[in-house]
């Protein structure tokens, strides 16, 4: 999950890592309070998990309280990338010299963090990397050693080139970038600008933090607001353990297993359908969980037809079946359901389809033509 | 030869007496997979299926002797714990089954593991399987018949899909093996491709790719750059996954225009490798393949 700016900045503060001066808002008074102690100006930062902000006019330099009460109130009231920011961040504005990129990555091939460092800040990092290839420093670390100092450094020199007597500073930021890395278990972590201003500080001016999910366990503190974000069936998928997304389509689908239920979505798009989401119930699913995921893909208002696919091994097609009875005891299924049933106990499981009307096939193709006829 | 199991390998269970980890131990021995041992701590004296369960690695050890290779499925916040236990304890092979481990904890214990020489499998996985011969791993056994063809795939019931559609076709798999799900894995594409290419009785190989990252592109460009000396087929799922969202997998996500099928597709048809559109048009080009190549 990725994290707001201000929860990001306060985890590299944490660490060592210099920020601006500010504080949060939720009202337009909150806004004006804070405006007024950091001496009158301020740039109000909207908070919402998502980038560009400054590009949808998310963030505003104010002269005054009582502007940025106008402001604030103007901001808090709008939508952002389908975002309804609950808070601000008002922070002293900053005159920038010179802008720096650093940030680390899960690196899937060095199966490590590698960090990445360039003199040129303030872009996105793909941007960047089109632009200025030969700016861009990259270090793996060691998951068992962490973050060295020299490693540090060379990453620092490169992204100091703008600015060679703040090297020191800024191996520390990288230093403290692991630390931050490591203690949040990030995925993705940057400091986007790291700026160094006309006064000579060095200062990271914007952040983000993307916090492992299958991390949260181990950080309760964020949990409740990764339960919350996104469409609301989503929401609730996540809730319950479901693996669910939505798309534009009206063919719901479900399948056990992801790879499975992509290739399902997949072979509905082959054959000329549209998939209205993926939906992975897991291995060994009981009737229970399968008819919590069926209710989910029920319950978008887009979907017309519902395709099961199961291919059971661990799971029973037994508690498949039954799964989709309750969901039909309960009067939930308005829309046609096409099943495709194969492996552990796949004629039970059949014979208990058949006798709530709905007939199952062994082939998926032959299912998924189906589901695509009868949504249309 | 099958690659990195044999019949008759000294097996043990860690996360024995949980629910996943009992069933599979029952559907292991029915294989005839060899399980010797498990572990739960706290549970030691007692039994499942017949395999005795100890309180640590080493107890088993003395008691069974050396473990050629372990299968994890204790819950993720102690993942971490239970793979360095094993290797520790000089387990050659870890199959880590469990799903949502933290991706620093993997990147630390797959990092101990290979300073140590251990090879880990997963996680994430469904494990590996040689048919009719062991199979250490979550898989419906009568989904994999054995012959000539390597399997190598990020996820679990696609592949027994894939398996099923081959049998069907009449071709049986040499060792199957689902590398994981998540962004880290103890083994890539390009590890067991080279496994595969020296493996005698691996003829063709079908790699079972999905969205997320490059590394079915590294493995095509590996593919092409040594000319890789036997047939590959390639699938690649998740054509309609939306970008930044994450398809159930840790792995299978969408990033900064990264990660789609078709990038990957290309990569496959650049280096020679037919790509099949489902998973049910692997089989006829399998049979094309080594049709051309004069392989039975």
């Amino acid at each position: 999950m990725r994290l707001l700016e201000y929860e990001s900045k306060e985890a590299l503060a944490s660490r060592g890592v210099p920020v601006p001066r500010g504080e949060v808002a939720r009202t337009p008074d909150e806004a004006a309070e804070i405006t007024r102690r950091l001496g009158g100006r301020a740039v109000l930062k909207i908070q919402i998990p998502h980038g560009q902000r400054g590009k949808a006019g998310g963030i505003k330099v104010v002269g005054s309280p009582e502007e940025a009460r106008r402001v604030a109130a103007e901001l808090l009231s709008r939508t952002f990338y389908g975002y309804r920011p609950e808070s601000l961040l008002v922070e002293e504005p900053i005159e920038v010299k010179t802008e720096i990129y650093v940030g680390a990555i899960a690196d899937r091939n060095a199966r490590s963090m590698t960090f990445i460092s360039t003199p040129y800040g303030g872009m996105e990092v793909e941007e960047i990397a089109a632009e200025h290839p030969e700016s861009i420093e990259k270090r793996s670390v060691h998951p068992l050693m962490g973050m060295v100092p020299y490693m540090a450094r060379v990453l620092a020199k490169n992204a100091s080139m703008n600015a060679p007597d703040k090297l020191r500073e800024i191996q520390k930021v990288v230093l403290a970038l692991w630390d931050v890395a490591r203690d949040y278990d990030a995925m993705m972590l940057e400091i986007n600008p790291l700026a160094v201003t006309t006064d000579g500080r060095v200062l990271a001016l914007d952040a983000r933090i993307e916090v492992d999910d299958n991390a949260l366990f181990r950080h309760k503190e964020f949990e409740k607001r990764y339960y919350a974000v996104g469409n609301p069936r989503e929401a609730e998928a996540r809730k319950r353990g479901i693996a669910y997304v939505e798309l534009e389509g009206n063919v719901g689908t479900m399948a056990n297993g992801a790879g499975l239920a992509m290739a399902t979505m997949d072979l509905v798009h082959t054959f000329g359908g549209k998939p209205a989401n993926f939906c992975d119930v897991g291995g060994g699913a009981s009737a229970d969980r399968v008819a919590e995921a069926l209710e989910l893909v029920v319950s978008n208002p887009n979907v017309k037809v519902v395709l099961i696919n199961t291919l059971c091994g661990i799971t029973s097609c037994v508690d498949v079946a039954e799964g989709v009875r309750k969901v039909h005891e309960r009067g939930l299924l308005k829309v046609p359901v096409v099943v495709r049933m194969s492996g552990n106990r796949a004629e039970e499981g059949k014979r208990i389809l058949s006798e709530l009307g709905i007939k199952a096939t062994e082939r998926a193709v032959e299912a998924v033509k189906h589901a695509i006829e009868l949504a249309r | 030869m099958a690659i990195l199991v044999r019949e008759g390998m000294k097996v043990l269970v860690q996360g024995i007496t949980g629910r996943q980890g009992t069933i599979h131990t029952k559907l292991m021995l029915d294989y005839g997979t060899n399980v010797v041992a498990g572990v739960t701590p706290g549970k030691a004296g007692t039994e499942v299926h017949g395999v005795p369960v100890f309180d640590t690695i080493e107890d088993a050890v003395r008691e069974v002797g050396p473990i050629d290779a372990s299968i994890v499925f204790v819950p993720a916040p102690f993942a971490l714990d239970a793979v360095v236990e094993a290797v520790d304890n000089g387990i050659p092979l870890v199959v880590v089954i469990t799903e949502g481990i933290p991706v620093h904890d993997t990147a630390k214990f797959v990092a101990y593991a290979k300073s140590k020489g251990t090879t880990v499998i997963g996680p994430n996985c469904p494990g590996i399987i040689a048919p009719g011969r062991v199979k250490i791993g979550i898989m419906p056994a009568d989904a994999f018949a054995p012959g000539p063809v390597g399997i190598v795939s990020r996820s679990g019931t696609l592949t027994y899909e894939i398996s099923i559609s081959l049998k069907e076709d009449g071709y049986g798999s040499s060792t199957t093996i689902g590398i994981g799900g998540d962004p880290i894995t103890g083994l890539n594409f390009i590890e067991v491709l080279e496994m595969f290419k020296d493996d005698p009785e691996t003829k063709a190989v079908v790699l079972v790719g999905e969205i997320g990252g490059d590394a079915e592109e590294r493995a095509a460009r590996y593919i092409k750059e040594i000319g890789y000396p036997k047939p590959v087929v390639a699938y690649v799922a998740g054509r309609t996954a939306p970008p930044g969202k994450r398809m159930g997998h840790a792995g299978a996500i969408i990033t900064g225009g990264q990660g789609t099928v078709e990038s990957k597709e290309r990569a496959f048809r650049e280096a020679g490798v037919p790509v099949a559109k489902t998973p049910f048009e692997i089989a006829p080009l399998l049979e094309e393949v080594m049709r051309e190549r004069g392989i039975s």
